[in-house]
């Protein structure tokens, strides 16, 4: 099989995954911009989930360095190294 | 079909990106995602196979670009960097989850098929189904797309020798597995 001809069966093969625009989705993204005071409204009147490492003023590097809940002072010294 | 590299300075966008009101800014940021949305859901549905995770994925994509929307200082990496925006969403979906099987097949009724047979289609649409997320991308953003190695590079945030790497290897896989295809149904035939 030539490469032309091979190139044309993967078109033809990926055309019938493409899907029409659903009628919803123009309006869900215009109300974008909307979305966003709204989430980070809930984001900050969430506290950190059970179980997770970070709080909201934690940084990501601080989040690597904190010791996980119930790790002993000699956990952590072995993290260290 | 235009690809997506043709639109490029194609249409007439001149959002106000950074500086002016809060309401023009809404304005430019809904003008640039409308004139988008069909192209890049389509890229979306083809990409991952399934309507409603495409819808999803550009969704999100579109809350990203717009927390980002003041960041963006260049006109002309508008479509790349939304592009890539898209991409990375709907790479995120294809790792959480197996792509449909075969045997399922694309949520729709597929329309008419001009230049195989259907089974070669089928074969190939199962075959490129199972690729890895990476080089089904770098598939995808070639041929339905229209973009070259270049264009798929930045929107994919790769070299463009991984993205040329990528797209001879599962051509070599696609022509492997219609090349078997072939030798079962002419044994079939028999």
């Amino acid at each position: 099989m030539n490469d032309e001809r091979l190139e044309r069966q993967i078109k033809t093969a990926l055309e019938r995954d493409a899907r029409p625009l659903p009628s919803g989705l123009r309006a869900r993204v215009s109300a974008v911009p909307d979305e966003v005071p709204l989430l980070t409204a809930i984001r900050s009147a969430c506290p950190p989930s059970v179980g997770s490492r970070t709080s909201p003023a934690m940084g990501r590097a601080d989040a690597r360095r904190a010791p996980l809940p119930g790790a002993t002072r000699a956990t952590a010294t072995h993290m260290k190294r | 079909m235009v690809g997506i590299g043709r639109l490029e300075g194609v249409i007439g966008v001149e959002p106000v990106v950074s500086g002016g009101t809060e309401a023009e800014r809404r304005a430019a940021f809904e003008r640039f995602s409308q004139e988008r949305l069909e192209r890049v859901y389509r890229l979306a549905s083809v990409i991952l196979r399934d309507g409603g995770e495409a819808e999803d994925a550009v969704h999100d994509a579109a809350l990203h670009a717009w927390l980002h929307w003041a960041d963006l200082r260049d006109r002309e990496r508008m479509d790349p960097w939304f592009d890539r925006i898209v991409v990375n969403a709907c790479r995120a979906r294809l790792r959480r989850r197996t792509i449909r099987p075969l045997s399922q097949g694309p949520a729709d009724p597929p329309g008419p098929d001009p230049v195989g047979g259907v089974l070669d289609a089928d074969v190939l649409n199962g075959a490129l189904a199972a690729l890895d997320p990476d080089h089904r991308i770098a598939v995808v953003l070639r041929y339905t797309a229209d973009l070259s190695p270049a264009e798929i590079a930045a929107r994919t945030g790769t070299r463009e020798g991984t993205v040329k790497s990528r797209l001879h290897y599962a051509r070599r896989r696609m022509r492997s597995v219609l090349d078997e295809a072939e030798r079962a149904s002419a044994g079939g035939s028999r």
